[in-house]
């Protein structure tokens, strides 16, 4: 069989089923097995999903990781098209810098930033400083750091970036000239947002949706340093099953219950998004 | 050519007065006064770049003039953002919106407003009015050129505006499809009563759609008058350039008498119409159409030519001429040959006088 | 642009920014303290950073795990993108799935999956592993990077380097690579950044290496302190100057192939 450009498809796929899927494939086999003296036995015992499904601990963590996904898709939504219109109005030159400036802070690093976040946010870190300064509070405000608001916090500054990227670049090629028309016809700016730029924007959204989701639903440093005792997330425990409790099967059970509920919630997401007023007519000419 | 007459003492609808636009260092419009009467058909002309596609925006609300004075039904259009102005446009490129059907593009105005009683009747008769009614529910995409150029008319009209602005609408078609829609929408413009303003740098398509042409050039209105007294009586020569086929011929008035004047070109002295305001010693431009020049006329010929090109046409072939220096076209029912000796008569009754344009 | 527009972008670019200019400013805070207010400048942290041999040895470490992340991505990418644009590829959709994989499953999972099966097979978490795993994790982006360049690569230059005799190979070589050489290096530094962002990966599968992040997770839980802040400080700086030199490149690669080099 000659060479085609076609099978340089295969080393990659190799690369990505041995690095992912079986992987993947191996945590389901865990999960039937058994465990004795921190030795794992293979076996095929519903111990572990037996374990994971009366657990309601499990599933509140489970539950939490999808609110948090939620949650942050929320929020850098609301904030990030603001923005990405915004971006659409800089003069061309402008806009490879601001490429530059919006991506920045990304690659700076997980632990850069949580350690930044932990400054700014501290007893006498930044916000608390300006604030007394002001004169606005008397004691610091404790609730910024260690907290769910924390974690909401950090995490919507963490995937911000990849919204706006997202709902840029689908904003980028709405024609101008609907715009033009749309006010033509008696639209007002918000009209012309609900009724033409937000129907048009609605593949960028989507893609920026799924990708924050799946982001920040399996994010598990942020929370633990930066969420207190309100931190714990499902990928915790799996750590802890993992390493500690060398509870393989039940960690697997979990890792994989948390991949299957992610997934059934994204997929809902994608196909509510879809479902939203001509947007496959959209998407279908994109 | 149809004589047209001037709409007859219709009421004012547009009034713009010494409207200035200018884009960084350059001037779009240089200060224009415009009259656009009720239920007229009135074109703005011109070459690219002279100011007609500006003026439009100006009249939609999508640029604000630096200077001047515009008013619709006597009043000021200063600060009145374009979806509150009674001014509807059809776009260059259709515009239409490619996530809506062709119903919910048309009814997008009415909709605006939190839909009215008989808005599918409405839409309907709308999409009659351009023959598209059965294509309701298909999208934008789904739909040629000419089929998209509708439905954007009937998406204009529906809201039922004062006044109706056509960007180049028919640009992006060909040339058998622009034939059909120019009529329709003459047609259209009839029924309706709305005054129509229209910009397009084909002068066919000027003549044919046209009460009023308005001749732009650089930002300023060149000409403004029904299409037959452009045509016999171009205010400069570039309006005699821009208009058809002419040949200008520049010269020197030697005397004037009332209406007409002689000029003094290297064709030698013609008497002809004269535009006013020109006395003897302006340099001058003598428009010489092609349909009034001859090969064939009784007597002698006034002037002899050498051919120096010759496009054959079909039925009839386009000549150059060469005269003294002078090149002119005229048309005859055969080719010919390049480098042959013709006679030629001149009609110069019918040609005119104009001034230098700036 | 108007007010409203500016101010947005204003706003965004702050929040995005407050905290790593909070920790460039208290890099250079005469206190030991994390706190406001300020005390004076001072450079101090910095020496020490200079002195410390664990600091050097982790960044060392960082830069050397990063650049094969970088190579694999770029040519992973650049295998995938063929691909991609491959004529006649029935898969390509599954295709695009599977890339999309290490993307879509959250690195913690992905990591934490890879340890158990590495520990079973008794393959050593290390450096091998970690750059395995963090160039798997780079590879939808870098081939993101290079699609988004070869989709717009005209297939009649392709065409007319074989018609005057090229083989695939040579045409591959001389035609599209050039043209390609932009995105390659974008996809190599999207590669290093990742692999020097990254901590989750490393927690799981770095073993006894100690890549930078780690050093600084592990003291995180401990007690701020300004010369870790420092540390920050300074790999962000290179971090920056990496994307800095690596978009200069780029842009001076697209003007020359804009301008017909």
């Amino acid at each position: 069989m000659t060479f085609r450009q076609r099978h340089l498809a295969l080393p990659v796929a190799v690369a990505i089923v041995a690095g992912c899927l079986a992987p993947l494939a191996v945590l389901v086999a865990f999960s039937f097995y058994e465990v004795e003296d921190f030795d794992l036995i293979p076996a095929f015992s519903f111990r572990a999903w037996g374990e994971l499904a009366t657990s309601t601990t499990d599933w509140f963590l489970i539950g939490k990781a999808v609110l948090s996904g939620v949650a942050t898709t929320l929020f850098t939504a609301l904030l990030g098209y603001p923005v990405a219109l915004a971006l659409t109005r800089l003069a061309s030159s402008a806009k490879g810098l601001a490429i530059i400036v919006l991506l920045t802070p990304l690659y700076t690093g997980e632990i850069v930033r949580i350690y930044a976040w932990r400054i700014v946010l501290g007893g006498e870190g930044l916000v608390n400083t300006v604030l007394q300064g002001l004169g606005l509070i008397d004691e610091p405000l404790k609730f910024l750091l260690f907290s769910p608001f924390t974690i909401g916090l950090v995490l919507t500054y963490n995937n911000l970036p990849f919204m706006v990227l997202a709902i840029w670049v689908s904003a980028e090629m709405v024609d101008r000239r609907l715009i033009e028309a749309a006010r033509d016809l008696g639209a007002r700016p918000v009209d012309a947002f609900f009724r033409v730029i937000f129907p048009l924007t609605m593949p960028g959204l989507a893609a920026g949706s799924l990708t924050v989701f799946a982001l920040s639903a399996g994010e598990m440093l942020t929370p633990s340093l930066l969420g207190g005792t309100s931190g714990a997330t499902a990928m915790a425990l799996v750590d802890n099953l993992f390493g500690t409790a060398f509870d393989w099967p039940l960690a697997s059970a979990l890792a994989l219950a948390l991949l299957a509920t992610l997934f059934l919630v994204a997929s809902a997401m994608a196909g509510l998004l879809l479902r939203l007023k001509g947007a496959r007519a959209v998407i279908g000419r994109t | 050519m149809e004589k047209r007459t001037e709409p007859a003492l219709s009421p004012l609808l547009l009034a713009m007065r010494g409207v200035v636009k200018t884009f960084g260092r350059s001037t779009a419009v240089d200060g224009i006064d415009l009259d656009v009467p009720e239920r007229a058909f009135l074109t703005l002309l011109g070459p690219s770049g002279c100011g007609k596609t500006t003026v439009l925006r100006m009249i939609a609300g999508f640029e604000t003039p630096d200077s001047g004075d515009m008013r619709l039904d006597n009043t000021p259009l200063v600060d009145v953002p374009p979806e509150r102005r009674p001014v509807n446009t059809v776009f260059q490129s259709y515009a239409l919106f490619p996530h809506l059907t062709v119903n919910e593009n048309v009814a997008f105005s009415l909709k605006l407003r939190g839909g009215v009683p008989d808005m599918a009747a409405r839409v309907r008769r709308a999409l009659d009015a351009v023959h598209m009614a059965d294509f309701g529910d298909r999208y934008p995409h789904q739909l040629s050129g000419g089929q998209q150029q509708r439905v954007a008319v009937a998406r204009a009209i529906i809201a039922e505006p004062r006044l109706l602005l056509l960007d180049e609408p028919l640009s992006a078609l060909d040339r058998k499809m622009r034939g059909h829609l120019q009529i329709e929408l003459k047609a259209l413009q009839r029924r309706l009563g709305i005054a129509f303003v229209y910009v397009t740098h084909d002068q066919e398509e000027a003549f044919a759609l046209s009460d009023v042409v308005v001749v732009m050039n650089k930002g300023r209105i060149a000409q403004k008058a029904d299409p037959q007294t452009i045509y016999s009586r171009p205010a400069d020569s570039f309006v005699a350039d821009f208009i058809g086929n002419s040949t200008l011929v520049e010269g020197r008035v030697r005397e004037r008498l009332g209406d007409m004047a002689t000029i003094d070109t290297p064709l030698g002295n013609v008497t002809a119409p004269v535009a006013d305001g020109l006395v003897a010693g302006d340099l001058a431009v003598l428009v010489i159409r092609p349909e009034l020049l001859s090969a064939h006329g009784e007597g002698t010929a006034m002037l002899t030519g050498t051919v120096s090109n010759c496009v054959f046409q079909g039925e009839r072939s386009m000549i150059e001429a060469d005269v003294a220096g002078v090149s002119l076209r005229f048309a005859a029912e055969a080719p010919y040959s390049i480098g042959s000796t013709v006679p030629l008569w001149l009609d110069a009754g019918r040609s005119f006088i104009t001034r230098v344009a700036a | 642009m108007g007010r409203i527009g500016l101010s947005v972008l204003i706003v965004a670019a702050g929040f995005l920014y407050l905290p790593l200019v909070v920790l460039t400013v208290f890099s250079f805070n005469d206190s030991a303290l994390m706190a406001f207010p300020l005390s004076g400048f001072t450079l101090e942290w910095y020496r020490e950073l200079a002195q410390n041999d664990n600091f050097l040895k982790g960044f060392v470490t960082s830069f050397l795990i990063a650049q094969p992340v970088g190579i694999l991505a770029m040519l992973f990418g650049l295998m995938a993108s063929l691909a991609l644009t491959a004529p006649g590829f029935r898969w390509r959709g599954l295709f695009a799935v599977l890339l999309l994989v290490p993307f879509l499953v959250p690195k913690s999972v992905l990591s934490i999956a890879q340890a158990m099966i590495m520990s079973r097979v008794g393959f050593e978490r290390g450096a091998t592993a970690l750059i395995l795993a963090q160039s798997l994790v780079a590879l939808p982006f870098a081939t993101a990077l290079i699609s988004a360049v070869m989709v717009r690569f005209d297939r009649r230059l392709i065409e007319a380097a074989r018609d005057l005799g090229a083989s695939p190979w040579q045409a591959f070589l001389r035609i599209l690579l050039p043209q390609l050489r932009p995105a390659l290096s974008g996809a190599y530094s999207v590669g290093v950044i990742l692999s020097l962002a990254d901590l989750t990966i490393a927690m799981f599968l770095a073993g006894r290496t100690q890549p930078l992040s780690l050093m600084v997770a592990s003291e995180f839980r401990r007690e701020l302190r300004p010369d870790l802040n420092a540390m920050q400080v300074v790999v962000l700086a290179l971090t920056a100057a990496l994307v800095g030199v690596s978009e200069f490149y780029r842009r001076r690669r697209l003007r020359k192939l804009a301008a017909g080099a």
